[in-house]
């Protein structure tokens, strides 16, 4: 536990290699103190969303404002020229969500909720829980592990960037779901220490960003996803309607991953991460989804088609994320970069 | 809610919500430890917590108004509450529809391309493959699991998925797969579905070929699935 704790408290990024023009540049720059702009590659990226190198980038901008980054002055995380690159990148990520959930006009706000239950409902993405609480190796499950360490070792962080930003009565809902994803007063509760927990009793480097060599761009759009919404104010209302639809498809896979764990032949110290979100989320789903986006809805009713947005923006990520998952395995291929076997950096 | 009262929420198509400086007691009087201070209790009898809430509500389509519901009883169908259905015409014709492509596939296939008359498949059966499915399925999420569920959830899941492509591609254009797949055997003895799995390896390869994200088809298509598979399953 102690040691666990210690690694959670020591929230330091080291920096990752490069993978191509846009991290280089980025890269390149901040050993340097701020100042001096940011050259933007000429290289498009055909797919942002999945873009090893894109999502790379961006990933260190975001993570100026929640860690140290080994090496980099901390004074980056404002400097214009970082903010200016970041912009460029943004850009990209946006244009992107919009092709692949394109906004739906006309959302009714009074409607918000049962919107997002109907979305819920419909949405069909690939079977990944499934899969790992029947079929999954042992390195496929532990593969899963190190894809999730990219946001469970900072859970619940880039959804509390709203707090501030809401009024009194979704700002209540947010912080009812937050209080217990922080653990309730108990560090030791706190979800994202559960979760290095888990990483440890299996084995592996629970230290934060300990494995962001091996994670794909599609694995770190997702993380970069809420970000993105939770850094821009005028983003509040996807941010909500993420946390949403995160809460409200939580809880079953959950159990599922718990009881992959457990076909595997692993006990609670590996488990509890997943049984306690079990139980969490589904507290929270109601919350989330008719307090905090319904009210949300209620009160700045312009807002409606964003919560939405953000709603499905989530779904189509994890779709995408889930997709790659499976046919990597399928093809028999690791679903990381490298196997995560091959060892960590620096391991 | 400032003060020290205890509160229950009902929600909507979800659990009760308590809040406040309450107690959990089993009937002997003993007390039951609280995670946390805001609780979920189960309220469409499935959870695997009980009386605690683990989400299976959303699994098996659980309906229930936020408010009193009225007198005349349960209205499985029709969402509850002020707010009306956003698709309650769609849910019931869309599964009309569905039912009625699936006749007439079936009806288009009576005879093989050699002339001989096919083993017939049912609508029934199909619609009993993704309820056969779904069962598996659900069992597994309520008692514990054991190495049987996981074996019959390993043999649930793709028959699953590939019902339910077999109902995509039946609404798209079911004829061709299902007069080719019921000429072949007898594959899937183990779940009492002659020829099944043949017809589901046919279908899913057929609709595999047709899931291209960009076919605008498939978002109708799928939300239709949805609706029909809720009114299978209810």
């Amino acid at each position: 536990m102690s040691v666990t704790l210690r690694s959670v408290d020591d929230r330091a990024l080291v920096v990752p290699g490069p993978r191509g023009p846009w991290s280089e540049e980025l890269l390149g720059a901040l050993v340097h103190a701020p100042g001096t702009d940011i050259p933007i590659p000429n290289e498009e990226p055909v797919d942002p969303l999945g873009d090893d190198d894109l999502q790379l980038a961006l990933y260190v901008c975001y993570e100026l404002h929640y860690a140290d980054v080994a090496g980099v002055e901390d004074r980056w995380e404002w400097a214009p020229a970082l903010l200016a690159f970041r912009r460029q990148l943004e850009d990209r990520m946006e244009a992107g969500l919009e092709r692949l959930t394109p906004t739906v006009l006309g959302a009714e706000a009074s409607e918000v909720g049962n919107l997002l239950q109907q979305i819920v409902a419909e949405d069909d993405g690939p079977p990944l829980s499934r899969y790992l609480e029947t079929q999954a190796e042992l390195e496929q499950a532990l593969e899963h592990v190190v894809h999730r360490s990219a946001y469970q070792l900072k859970e619940a962080d880039p959804h509390s960037w709203a707090i501030p930003r809401l009024s009194a009565r979704p700002k209540a809902a947010l912080l009812e779901v937050q209080f217990d994803e922080y653990g309730a007063g108990r560090p030791e509760r706190m979800h994202s220490v559960l979760f290095a927990e888990t990483m440890t009793a299996l084995g592996l480097d629970a230290s934060y960003g300990a494995y962001i060599d091996l994670l794909p761009g599609v694995t770190l759009a997702g993380v970069n996803l809420i970000s993105y919404f939770g850094l821009h104010r005028r983003l509040r209302g996807a941010l909500v309607g993420h946390l949403a639809a995160f809460e409200m498809t939580s809880s079953i896979p959950n159990r599922r991953y718990g009881n992959a764990w457990r076909r595997l032949g692993y006990g609670a110290d590996v488990t509890n991460f997943y049984d306690e979100h079990v139980e969490a989320d589904a507290v929270h789903e109601s919350i989330a989804a008719w307090d905090l986006a319904g009210g949300l809805a209620r009160v700045e009713p312009h807002l409606a088609e964003d919560i939405l947005f953000g709603a499905r923006s989530l779904l189509a990520l994890e779709a995408r994320w889930a997709q790659h998952l499976l046919d990597a395995w399928r093809d028999g291929r690791s679903s990381l970069l490298r196997s995560v076997t091959s060892g960590s950096r620096g391991g | 809610m400032g003060d020290e009262s205890v509160t229950i929420t009902a929600y909507q198509d979800g659990p009760y919500l308590v809040r406040g400086p309450f107690r959990m007691l089993d009937q002997e009087g003993r007390q039951i430890t609280m995670q946390r201070r805001t609780v979920a209790l189960c309220r469409c009898g499935k959870s695997r917590l009980r009386p605690l809430c683990d989400g299976t509500h959303r699994a098996i389509g659980f309906r229930a108004s936020s408010g009193t519901e009225n007198q005349s009883g349960i209205e499985n169908q029709s969402p509850p509450g002020q707010t009306q259905p956003i698709q309650a015409v769609d849910l019931s014709s869309s599964s009309l529809a569905a039912e009625d492509e699936l006749r007439r596939a079936q009806r288009g296939s009576t005879v093989n391309a050699n002339g001989s008359r096919p083993r017939p498949v049912s609508r029934g059966t199909l619609l009993g493959l993704v309820r056969d499915a779904e069962q598996c399925l659900y069992q597994s999420l309520e008692g514990p699991c054991t190495a049987t569920d996981y074996a019959a959830m390993s043999l649930a899941e793709p028959l699953l998925t590939a019902a339910r492509r077999l109902l995509e591609w039946g609404v798209l254009n079911a004829r061709q797969t299902i007069s080719s797949g019921r000429s072949n055997g007898h594959g899937s003895a183990r779940l009492g579905r002659p020829g099944s799995t043949e017809l589901v390896a046919r279908a899913l390869a057929s609709a595999q070929r047709l899931q291209s994200p960009a076919d605008p088809r498939l978002h109708q298509v799928r939300s239709l699935l949805t609706d029909a598979k809720r009114a299978l399953v209810s």
